[in-house]
């Protein structure tokens, strides 16, 4: 499902005189269907810029980057949109949401109008202990956990053949993060290739099918 | 008797001809403004000048000239320019609508029906029927050219918004040939529909601003209406009380300082001649 | 699928000065587009340009038109173009009054473009009106009321719905909120992207404001001296800019 080769990843800060940062260099990992591939290594070793690389939130330097049938380091805007409605789902650490949109709507609107939709968001708010009274407020003003809960019920509402998922048990208690291993583990018996970052080690146990080690 | 110090009717040759050219475009295009050299006439802007130049480029010797003002032939304006005729052209001249050859008129179309052969001429001041809404010229060029009446209909409806029924109640825009949107002038809404389908030529000429339009004979020409507000004229309660006519325009007269008021055709001939046929009868 | 509007080598000079060098994009159906860029950057002569109010000097702007496919816009009539911006187009000005005909109703102003497409039926046009102006959260009851006394705010909201009530399938817009206060826009911006994903609308946001950008656009196209100097997703141009000036205008926003 996913297949990377030989991908490299170099920021070149031209406001700092072009100096370059090399991150990832030479990354190769095929993710099949039902599989969930944890990401270890020391903070700044690149995970979230495989994440991101995968999404085409950031643009690869060299190296392929293949996600279904599609080369996602050469494809176009309307490509790479129509992979994201359909075939990627994202989960990342901070959310972020226009500003008057109610809780429900941000996690309901993977599923595109269908006509159950508010009722599997209530579903998934259920599960996430999100309270009620907070289903019709805009997610802006919840704690950190309400914001991530908010962020992961939107990210596996919908199934979708590719997940990607960044640290997305971060600021949850116990209770929640077990939530979340059982979404995460739903959706891998489901099909989804994942790929994820889990800090916490249990997390990463509960889930995780294989480890790709950072050096 | 004709005053031989003046051209035929007072325009030299040429300018007939220019402004004939003008009136056979505005024919061949029905409802179109066609710009001329509008002359100098011998009296001001807004006293009738476009329709008195259009009926001197058409006059000929043979020809009866009937000139009505506001339905009447003896008001002050329609006097002078009956005269105007009298004496640089020498022509006879009518009170009769069915007697006349050329009718010239400002603000009413006779009532009695015209015939095919005959032709009316009407003063006209403002021709651009969108001028109060877009006073830019270029804009309501474009407009027309383009068939881009939107604007049009908008006064309508802000009219039924306001007040319930479309305000305007003389000058009422209409639809020429389902192409153009024309200023009928000052006439009352009441006239419009005789403007539809008439045998007789119609001819406008607005001499300030220069422009010239036509209806044909037989002529398509609707007021401009929404579905679920159609068009409707004007009906007086009381009838004529000269004539005892209750199809005509009504003109208001105030008789005494206590509020005593009468209402009596506007159209003089047309009251004078069903009188006539009353007291025949 | 052909895209509704394809964009290639435009250029637009004044004089001397190059406004717009070699611009080329392409913008699906559903698509939002936002061009950014500071003033002078040419952003608002391309808006004007692919929107057929001014004319490119080089260059092809063609159009997928609703019934006889894509058309090289300045192939066509003036009356074609006008009649195209009339159904088929919105355009959004950045000052409302531009927009809007200010000495006329709310409700003449959202029932014109129908009216000029020939609809005659008032209770209809007042209906339609009506309805957009609860679509655009206005307050129905303030249909009759001239635009004279609406806030800042409202204006646009009408202009959107004047707009909007053709169904057009591509929508111009220059600055949609600039000038208006932040909650005021905050709110602006929520309607536009639900009106424009609701609609399937395709659009170009003319923008200096990098957060509207993400807040409403799926792809951005950067502009410096009349070029496009960078393309991509929304969301890739502003968290891994790749062209020098792109990284510029990205740090130097402020946050809050």
């Amino acid at each position: 499902m996913i297949s990377v080769q030989g991908l490299r990843k170099t920021f070149t800060l031209h406001k700092q005189g072009g100096v370059e940062l090399p991150v990832l260099q030479g990354v190769d990992l095929d993710v099949q269907p039902g599989e969930c591939v944890a990401l270890d290594g020391p903070s700044g070793a690149g995970k979230s810029t495989l994440l991101k690389c995968l999404y085409a939130n950031y643009r690869a330097t060299a190296g392929s980057v293949r996600v279904g049938h599609t080369e996602v380091t050469a494809a176009s805007a309307r490509e790479l949109l129509a992979l994201r409605r359909d075939t990627i789902g994202y989960v990342s650490q901070f959310l972020r949401v226009v500003p008057r949109v109610p809780a429900l709507d941000v996690v309901a609107e993977p599923l595109h109008g269908a006509e159950d939709a508010r009722q599997q968001a209530e579903q998934m708010l259920l599960r996430l202990r999100i309270p009620m009274r907070l289903w019709s407020v805009p997610p802006a003003t919840f704690s950190g956990g309400e914001q991530q809960r908010i962020n992961v019920a939107r990210g596996l509402i919908r199934p979708m053949p590719v997940l990607l998922l960044d640290e997305p048990t971060a600021s949850l208690d116990a209770d929640n993060r077990l939530t979340v291993v059982s979404l995460i583990n739903e959706a891998r018996a489901w099909g989804s290739a994942i790929v994820g970052i889990f800090h916490d080690q249990k997390v990463r146990e509960a889930v995780a099918t294989r480890t790709y080690r950072f050096h | 008797m004709r005053d031989p110090h003046y051209a035929f009717a007072y325009l030299d040759e040429r300018t007939k001809r220019m402004v004939r050219r003008a009136l056979l475009k505005a024919v061949a295009i029905p409802g179109y403004q066609v710009p001329f050299g509008s002359r100098e006439m011998p009296l001001p802007y807004g006293w009738g000048t476009g329709g008195i130049q259009v009926t001197a480029s058409i006059l000929g010797p043979k020809d009866v000239l009937k000139v009505i003002d506001q339905g009447a032939d003896d008001t002050v304006n329609a006097v002078n320019i009956r005269r105007f005729f009298e004496r640089t052209a020498g022509i006879a001249t009518t009170e009769r609508t069915r007697e006349a050859t050329i009718l010239q008129t400002r603000h009413r179309i006779p009532e009695t029906p015209l015939a095919e052969r005959q032709i009316i001429v009407y003063q006209v001041p403002v021709p651009e029927p969108l001028q109060r809404l877009e006073p830019r010229e270029a804009e309501t060029r474009r407009m027309h050219a383009l068939s881009d009446y939107g604007l049009m209909h908008v006064k309508l409806y802000e009219d039924i918004a306001r007040y319930g029924h479309v305000s305007t109640t003389y000058d009422y825009p209409v639809l020429v040939n389902g192409r153009y949107v024309m200023a009928p002038s000052p006439i009352p809404k009441f006239d419009n529909p005789k403007i539809h389908m008439n045998p007789a030529l119609q001819l406008f000429g607005a001499g300030r601003e220069k422009r010239i339009y036509a209806v044909p004979p037989y002529t398509k020409v609707e007021s401009l209406a929404f579905e679920d507000h159609p068009f409707e004229v004007q009906r007086w309660s009381r009838p004529c009380v000269l004539c005892g006519a209750v199809d005509s325009f009504l003109d208001e007269v105030v008789t005494d300082d206590r509020g005593g008021r009468m209402f009596v055709c506007s159209d003089t001939d047309y009251c004078g001649e069903r009188r006539g046929r009353k007291a025949a009868a | 699928m052909i895209p509704i509007l394809a964009v290639a080598g435009l250029r637009k000079s004044y004089g001397k000065r190059l406004v717009l060098a070699d611009v080329d994009f392409d913008l699906w159906p559903g698509d939002v587009l936002a061009v950014v860029g500071e003033s002078g950057s040419g952003k608002t002569t391309l808006l004007n340009c692919v929107s057929a109010r001014l004319r490119p000097e080089a260059g092809t702007i063609r159009f997928l038109t609703r019934h006889e496919g894509q058309k090289d816009l300045y192939a066509l009539s003036e009356a074609q173009r006008r009649l195209l911006a009339r159904t088929d187009w919105g355009f959004v000005h950045q000052n409302p009054s531009e927009g809007l005909r200010m000495n006329v109703s709310a409700g003449a102003n959202v029932g014109e473009r129908l009216m000029a497409l020939g609809e005659r039926h008032y209770g209809r046009l007042r209906g339609a009106a009506t309805d957009w102006l609860a679509r655009v959260e206005m307050d129905a009851a303030r249909i009759d009321e001239s635009p004279q006394t609406f806030s800042g705010g409202m204006r646009q909201r009408l202009q959107i719905a004047r707009n909007l009530v053709t169904r057009p399938r591509l929508v111009f817009m220059d600055e949609p909120t600039s000038g208006l206060d932040v909650s005021v826009q905050a709110r602006l911006l929520d309607l536009l992207r639900s009106l424009t994903r609701d609609l399937g609308l395709a659009a170009i946001v003319v923008t200096h404001d990098l957060a509207v950008a993400r807040l409403l656009a799926h792809r951005m196209l950067v502009m410096k001296d009349g070029r496009a100097v960078e393309q991509g997703l929304t969301d890739q141009v502003l968290d891994d800019p790749q062209h020098p000036y792109t990284q510029l205008l990205v740090s130097s926003v402020l946050q809050p």
